[in-house]
């Protein structure tokens, strides 16, 4: 599974397993974050609506947690809170922010369908069509290639916020984690008082 | 999967949505946007083709749907629920479409599954 013809050596610490399976799992734990967040500022239909979408990404978080245990990784942990691109003040805010982590998701699982493992690429297959079926239920427009928009590629839906203010205070003290996997803004587990 | 046989089933859904749109002249601008939307992803698709290849290799325009389309999809009846049929099962067969094709190809099929799911849901709004 891990034999590479094309492509370089993956990091060699922290990464083993493939750097997709672990984006994914980031975007999912950002979702299950911004579900929290959508669920709060909606009613009636549209709350149903958030709590479906809030525990489809846990179950999918939970399932790619899953199988990058079974190969050998270890899960990324969510951040302690996420930076949303903008203020949630009601249900309107609250749609928007649910097409934008619907979109960003599907970006990440388009990225696992080109993945190695036929297994995972099938996993990334229906990720994304259910991804961009709650999309349209968010709201109902519809672009020729889901995940590829480019609406959904330029920034990220929900960054973890670090504990500390400059970037550098966490960058500088990497404790216990030499060479995390993939997570370029890892967050710390402290607390977010770095406002 | 061949990519061609790939292009030959996505050129039938184009040619599946014109003859919904001859059948049902009132919803044509309901449909008209879905069947662009596979129309792109048909020209995805063909970019995808060997350069040499060209499209002069298999034919380009309305498949040979004659072998393939089932007796209930006669060219004169394409109802919007047949279209929900059709788009369930591009969607449904991609998964397994992917498992062999080249990362960019099995990128391309995931985002297009995505959209024909979505086509299903959409088109329940359409009605005929």
């Amino acid at each position: 599974m891990t034999e590479t013809s094309a492509e370089p050596a993956r990091a060699p610490t922290g990464a083993p397993v493939g750097d997709a399976l672990g984006r994914a799992l980031s975007a999912e734990h950002a979702a299950v974050y911004a579900y929290g967040v959508i669920g709060g500022k909606t009613s009636g239909a549209l709350l149903r609506r958030a709590t479906a979408g809030f525990d489809a990404h846990r179950a999918r978080r939970d399932q790619l947690r899953t199988l990058i245990t079974q190969r050998g990784g270890t899960p990324a942990e969510p951040g302690p809170t996420y930076r949303l691109p903008f203020e949630v003040r009601g249900p309107a805010d609250a749609v928007r922010l649910a097409v934008l982590v619907e979109q960003r998701v599907t970006t990440a699982y388009l990225e696992l369908a080109a993945d190695r493992d036929p297994a995972l690429r099938r996993i990334a297959a229906l990720a994304a069509q259910e991804c961009a079926t709650r999309a349209y239920g968010w709201q109902p427009k519809i672009g020729p290639f889901p995940g590829m928009d480019r609406a959904g590629a330029d920034f990220d839906v929900a960054i973890p916020t670090p504990g500390a203010e400059s970037p550098s205070a966490a960058s500088s003290g990497p404790a216990g984690s030499a060479g995390a996997p993939g997570q370029e803004a890892q967050p710390e587990p402290s607390a977010p008082d770095g406002q | 999967m061949l990519l061609t046989s790939l292009i030959a089933g996505k050129e039938q859904l184009v040619s599946l949505y014109g003859r919904a749109v001859a059948a049902l002249p009132a919803r044509t601008a309901a449909l008209e946007p879905f069947r662009q939307r596979h129309a792109a992803h048909l020209q995805a698709l063909r970019a995808l083709l060997p350069a040499g290849s060209g499209t002069g290799t298999f034919p380009a325009s309305p498949a040979p749907a004659s072998s393939s389309a089932s007796p209930s999809e006669r060219p004169s009846a394409v109802s919007v629920e047949a279209l929900r049929d059709a788009e369930r099962r591009a969607a449904s067969a991609r998964p397994a479409q992917m498992a062999t094709a080249s990362p960019a190809l099995a990128q391309l099929l995931a985002s297009i599954g995505a959209c024909e799911a979505v086509h299903v849901v959409a088109l329940g709004r359409v009605r005929d």
